[in-house]
């Protein structure tokens, strides 16, 4: 199996300041995969995912999505551009369009011919049981439905991969479960090559097949775990807490004094 | 969990009055208006100087059925308007290049803080002075007295943009259109509705200041001025009245409406 | 189009400030070349309105000449004694009807058509109004300023008082605190900033339309004179002396409303120093 994702001696630093946000990261997650890349806050993670989407420009190292390389060495390689879905910390809706047109919005910036939009709109809302909810504003729904939103966005374009930054991280314990197993569910019927970031073990550990543990900022990866549970998981199952604590054993002497920063 | 604060009737929060239902919120207005026009019947006929309302009734009359009342507010409207539409453009232009470089702030921050301290009437008589008793006066007063505000409006808009929402439209590859259209607009709807609605307003008051001062023979500002030179009363009553309609149907039927509909995302958060 | 915008400084983390590494030479040399240019743009302008466009040099004998012959100083004081009388009462005035429009809805609805319509009218409407009912003398002008610049300063206080946080307001009556601690330890903290707004406002509205109401009713204080110059066609002098009260008033501005005068520029770079 080809690398699809591949990362390469990945550094980058924040232009004003000169502060280094990531050094050095050695990265590669496999087609259809749910990748999760561990750390504590401040730790480059979100950095990590903003060059991914194409938002930042990595001062050095490569990076390679399918083949087609995005950045060497600085540079932005003109090439087909990659459809990618983003999920941000905050649904990060157009408050004042509707579900059904932030999605519509999305669909014609990636080039979908506009007869095909109300069919993918209407499918993807079905999916994630929105449907009654497509002239919604966004300020009428909760949390969790805005959330839902956001994943059948970022789903709706085809994108080459999807990422995450942390999405279920403002939402109440029992909603976050809720979507954490849709999520996975989704994830399988789609194949959908997935790179979920998050400071959080146990999620970590309930999503993922592979996952990267990043130092405190500026941020390395020192580490990948396999995680080969059967799915689906349960969120009790005692393996899953047998590799979290000793993930947090690992994790602890890198992150020092850090983990107690982020109250779970 | 604390333990709960029974509250007695009379301490507890936010007692809702029954002043507070809104048909007895409009009643009330109408009781306001009503009280100092009744004090007016009541009054007029001991004083030498007030007009009875019969009067006014009859002169409004009178006014309302000569097309050169419409012709004076039209007039009127198209001074505003334009000068509206000067002094935006120049405002427009002023706060990109503002946002475009801190230089250019800086720059046009001296003609801004001029333009906001410089009294009204000075303007309007130096337009008048300059430009002649001409059209031309009345469009350059109402653009150069309303153009600071709206910079400062602007920019504050152009402040309010959100980072976020832009690194969205950027990962989802949404063009420059639709960035403006579906972002950046109504991201800055709140402060176009402030500088439109400020403009407007402080747009028909230089409006009637130049028409006062220019001796034009037309123009709600002359009308006034002829009411004023017959000492009519009755008709600068009749006068101020046509003047609040315009300017509160364009308030209640244009702008509020608009504002309702532009902000209907709103209406959950309440 | 590309996604990338290599020059945005709002992705790549705060923006990078220059101006503070900038000197006061380099801060201060925009204002100075808009002055130069705005200058430069009269000079020729006097050439295409010749004659009503009076030239700089014009402006500036007129402005020194006011001075000098001390015509300009009797006018003043006549200004600045309306412009007193009427920022203390409609200050006054507006603030005690704005707080109890804030605090009671009784007094809001019945006030508050009132209060729009002031807001909408010209200050010539009022002043027209005044002397007709009033006749030509100094009471009526005193009254159409004031009626001018209170709802203004109603509307000001209003807004203060109805943005009073109920939640504190709630815990006061928990702890059942007397009134006059109410007042004082939780009502006025929280408005004496848009007193203070509503004050300056009045001051900063009131030396302007103290201008138009003289300027209709009399030849006496600046306004009446700025009036007159108009009718003998003397621009120069017009502009001298508006430039005259302006300075004076905005000075007297900075002095006592400093605080406000800051808030209102804060967003221009040179009132951060």
């Amino acid at each position: 199996m080809d690398d699809y994702i591949r990362i390469e001696n990945l550094s980058y630093w924040y232009r004003d300041t000169g502060v280094p946000a990531v050094r050095d990261v050695d990265l590669t997650v496999a087609k259809g995969e749910f990748a999760c890349i561990l750390g504590p806050s401040g730790c480059g993670k979100s950095t990590l995912l903003n060059i991914l989407s194409g938002l930042f420009t990595p001062q050095r190292g490569k990076v390679t999505v399918d083949q087609h390389a995005l950045f060497e060495d600085g540079r932005r390689v003109a090439s087909e551009p990659v459809a990618c879905g983003y999920m941000f910390q905050d649904a990060r809706l157009l408050p004042w369009r509707t579900v059904g047109q932030n999605i519509a919005l999305a669909l014609k910036a990636a080039g979908f011919p506009e007869n095909t939009w109300n069919e993918i709109i209407r499918s993807h809302l079905q999916m994630l049981r929105l449907e009654k909810y497509e002239s919604a504003w966004p300020m009428n729904l909760s949390g969790g439905q805005r959330a839902r939103v956001a994943i059948a966005r970022s789903l709706a374009i085809k994108p080459a991969f999807i990422l995450m930054d942390e999405p279920f991280s403002t939402l109440d314990e029992v909603t976050g479960r809720f979507l954490r197993a849709e999520l996975l569910d989704l994830w399988e019927r789609t194949g959908v090559t997935i790179v979920f970031v998050t400071h959080s073990i146990r999620e970590a550990v309930y999503l993922s097949d592979h996952l990267y543990l990043m130092t405190a900022g500026p941020g390395e990866v020192f580490g990948r775990e396999t995680i080969d549970l059967p799915r689906p998981r349960q969120y009790e199952d005692p393996r899953l807490t047998e590799i979290e604590g000793r993930l947090v054993n690992t994790v602890l002497e890198k992150w020092g004094y850090f983990d107690h920063k982020e109250p779970m | 969990m604390g333990a709960r604060v029974e509250l007695t009737p009379e301490f507890a929060p936010q007692t809702i009055r029954r002043w507070d239902s809104p048909i007895y919120q409009y009643l009330l207005s109408a009781v306001g208006v009503g009280l100092v026009i009744g004090t007016w019947f009541a009054v007029h006929p001991l004083t030498r100087f007030l007009p009875s309302p019969a009067e006014v009734w009859a002169e409004g009359a009178i006014l309302v059925s000569q097309p050169e009342t419409y012709a004076s507010v039209l007039l009127s409207l198209r001074r505003l308007l334009v000068g509206l539409f000067v002094g935006f453009s120049a405002a427009f232009l002023v706060a990109l290049a503002g946002r475009a470089s801190s230089w250019w702030q800086r720059f046009f921050s001296v003609y801004v803080y001029v333009a906001i301290t410089v009294p009204s009437l000075a303007v309007a008589l130096f337009c008048l002075m300059i430009f002649g008793l001409t059209e031309v006066s009345v469009y350059v007063s109402v653009a150069f007295v309303v153009f600071p505000f709206v910079v400062v409006s602007l920019h504050e808009g152009f402040e309010s943009l959100d980072a976020r929402l832009h690194d969205m439209a950027r990962v989802y590859r949404l063009g420059l259109v639709q960035r403006l259209r579906h972002v950046a607009i109504p991201e800055m709807a709140p402060s176009l509705f402030g500088a439109l609605r400020n403009a407007y307003a402080l747009g028909w008051k230089i409006v009637v200041v130049t028409e006062v001062f220019s001796a034009q023979q037309n123009g709600i500002g002359a009308e006034y001025n002829r009411a004023y030179d017959f000492f009519a009363l009755d008709r600068l009553v009749v006068w101020v009245v046509f003047f609040l309609i315009v300017v509160f149907g364009v308030e209640f039927g244009v702008f509020r409406p608009w504002e309702r509909r532009v902000f209907r995302w709103r209406d959950a958060r309440t | 189009m590309s996604v990338e915008d290599p020059a945005s400084p709002v992705v790549d983390g705060a923006p990078l400030d220059s101006s503070h590494r900038e000197g006061l030479a380099r801060r201060a040399l925009p204002p100075v070349l808009a002055i130069v240019a705005a200058i430069l743009i009269w000079w020729p302008m006097t050439v295409v309105f010749h004659p009503f466009l009076p030239t700089p040099w014009r402006v500036l004998t007129s402005f020194i000449d006011a001075f000098v012959s001390g015509d300009i100083y009797p006018h003043l004081a006549i200004s600045l004694r309306r412009v007193a009388i009427a920022w203390i009462l409609s200050t006054i005035l507006g603030t005690v009807i704005g707080f109890w429009m804030g605090r009671s809805r009784f007094m809001e609805a019945f006030l508050s058509p009132w209060v729009m319509t002031g807001l909408a009218l010209p200050g010539p409407v009022i002043i027209l109004f005044s002397i007709l009912l009033l006749g030509v003398q100094e009471t009526s002008r005193l009254v159409a300023l004031v009626v001018a610049v209170t709802p203004f300063v109603v509307n000001i206080v209003y807004e203060g008082v109805r943005a009073v946080d109920p939640g504190l307001e709630d815990m006061t009556k928990v702890y059942r605190w007397e009134r006059p601690q109410q007042v004082r330890d939780l009502l006025l903290p929280q408005i004496s900033g848009s007193l203070f707004a509503a004050a300056a406002f009045a001051f900063a509205f009131g030396w302007k339309i103290v201008l138009i109401v003289e300027a209709l009713t009399t030849s006496e204080g600046i306004g009446g004179q700025l009036s007159f110059f108009f009718r003998l066609l003397r621009p120069d002098k017009v502009v001298a002396w508006t430039l005259t009260f302006t300075v004076i008033m905005v000075l007297v501005d900075q002095l006592v409303f400093k605080r406000s005068t800051k808030r209102i520029f804060a967003w221009r770079p040179e009132a951060q120093i």
